[in-house]
């Protein structure tokens, strides 16, 4: 959590955490939502979803076509679903 | 089914163990009865869509310079003449002791019934269920292989990797482990991260620098830090070795009661600079069949069948960015002292334009089930009529292509 820019209960200040850009947009930031985004999601439900679907349940219909074909064409389930978890769209619902 | 530790059970074993229990990541058990065959098969998907006219290379085949252009080299470009029409991609020339001792075979221009649709996920859940379309049956038919076994016990067959082995799923009792590390990014999947992040230009900076700094390597090494963190490794730490560590622990297994072991090797998604992005996984592909034989031993290995396939070939002609698309007919890798090596197996189709599938893609002139099919039935013993019926429903396994010693 810390590495995504939200050290788990332990906010900088009061103010809670930052949630400018600049403070979790960070290249170790980017990374760690990748890594994890791709990784723990099939450890926690081994049946990933079709990430085809998964993409419109997450995003909506008018989800980004770049992740919808992003969506589709991952070379695996598990690459997939990281990609729409880990893109702008997702993270900055 | 995956073999649930009883409370009991496991305190009855806690008595005779000791405290070394907490320290095995495995809870491994005492003993199993030993499944009543004693070959080992090994099954390896390698998801993606591997190309196998860069792998084993038909050189002989007068279009194939030509199509192929800077990656149709053949033996000029370094890759190793196998039989005087057919050449093995550069990057396997670790595996070319292997191919001299007969250890080491191919069946070319093979498929699974997946035609036309081209999903990477369609292709993979169709090769592990090994049905003729994807209505109907959910479980894998290395299961149902073992549904039709007698002796199966919870280890006979290891599923490794995190989940992902549909191949391995279903009603027969299965083991399951992962490595805890080392995961990679393939270069196929580098390129949609970037994709993805293209419109947001935050998102964009953050992961090209992320990028840069793990530079050095065709694919972003991670680790895990102390705090069971992902995060990328700067500079690439021990980068890609979690194909090595999934290799040993399937032979730490074999070498006991498992008969079984599956698991993927990814990264074959090659639609740009093959040249470059394609070694990468060739290298995992070597580094795991080698690891294989060194840590079976030499007499577990004599007696062991591995067999890896991809859910489609692809493009015979080279696209526009120097890689080639989703097509039909592939190569499946065979390896092992229980192998019949040092050909290439199928009836070769030729790849004038009028040969191929579609007029794009390497025919495919024979199923992927019947090899596995016929690998499982000398292995194993299970019988035809199971094999044909309810491990492959509806398949016709035809004449013994004789795989195996």
């Amino acid at each position: 959590m810390r590495l995504m820019g939200q050290n788990w209960q332990k906010p900088q200040g009061p103010d809670g955490w930052p949630e400018e850009d600049v403070a979790w947009i960070t290249p170790q930031g980017v990374s760690a939502r990748l890594r994890w985004a791709m990784s723990v999601p099939q450890v926690l439900r081994p049946d990933l979803p079709d990430p085809r679907q998964f993409v419109v349940d997450a995003l909506g219909a008018q989800a980004p076509e770049t992740v919808q074909f992003v969506a589709a064409s991952a070379e695996s389930r598990a690459d997939a679903i990281g990609l729409v978890l880990a893109s702008p769209a997702f993270q900055r619902r | 089914m995956r073999h649930e530790l009883s409370r009991r059970s496991l305190l009855a074993r806690s008595t005779l163990i000791g405290c070394s229990l907490a320290a095995s990541p495995l809870l491994t058990p005492l003993s199993f009865a030993a499944a009543p065959w004693d070959t080992r098969l090994v099954v390896i998907i390698l998801r993606g869509g591997m190309d196998g006219l860069d792998v084993v290379q038909p050189y002989g085949s007068p279009e194939f310079s030509e199509m192929r252009g800077a990656l149709g080299a053949g033996s000029a470009k370094g890759a190793f003449d196998l039989d005087g029409f057919f050449a093995l991609h550069p990057a396997l020339a670790p595996l070319m002791p292997l191919w001299r001792q007969q250890q080491l075979g191919f069946v070319h221009a093979a498929s699974t019934p997946y035609r036309n649709k081209r999903s990477h996920f369609d292709g993979q859940d169709l090769l592990e269920a090994g049905t003729s379309t994807l209505e109907g049956a959910r479980d894998g038919w290395l299961n149902r292989m073992l549904q039709n076994l007698s002796g199966v016990e919870t280890h006979t067959a290891f599923a490794i990797g995190h989940g992902d082995m549909q191949v391995l799923s279903g009603a027969a009792q299965v083991a399951e482990w992962s490595p805890d590390s080392d995961l990679v990014m393939t270069p196929q999947t580098v390129s949609l991260a970037e994709l993805v992040m293209r419109d947001d230009p935050e998102f964009q900076a953050a992961l090209a620098e992320a990028l840069l700094l793990s530079k050095g390597s065709d694919e972003v090494g991670m680790m895990q830090n102390r705090d069971g963190e992902m995060q990328m490794s700067v500079p690439a730490v021990s980068r890609g070795k979690a194909h090595v560590k999934v290799a040993e622990f399937a032979a730490e297994q074999l070498r006991g009661d498992t008969r079984v072991a599956s698991f993927s090797v990814n990264g074959w998604d090659t639609h740009s600079k093959q040249g470059r992005t394609l070694v990468p996984a060739l290298n995992r592909l070597a580094d795991t069949i080698l690891t294989l034989q060194t840590e079976l031993g030499a007499a577990v290995w004599q007696k062991t069948a591995i067999v890896a396939m991809t859910e489609f070939g692809r493009t015979v002609r080279v696209n526009g960015t120097g890689g080639t698309d989703h097509g039909t007919g592939g190569a499946m890798v065979l390896a092992g002292g229980a192998i019949r090596g040092g050909r290439v197996y199928g009836d070769w189709p030729g790849l004038a334009e009028a040969d191929l599938f579609d007029r794009r893609d390497l025919m495919p002139t024979s199923d992927v089930r019947a090899a596995a099919a016929w690998l499982m039935r000398g292995l194993t013993g299970v019988d035809i009529a199971a094999l044909e019926g309810r491990v492959f429903p509806g398949l016709q396994m035809g004449d013994d292509p004789g795989l195996l010693l």
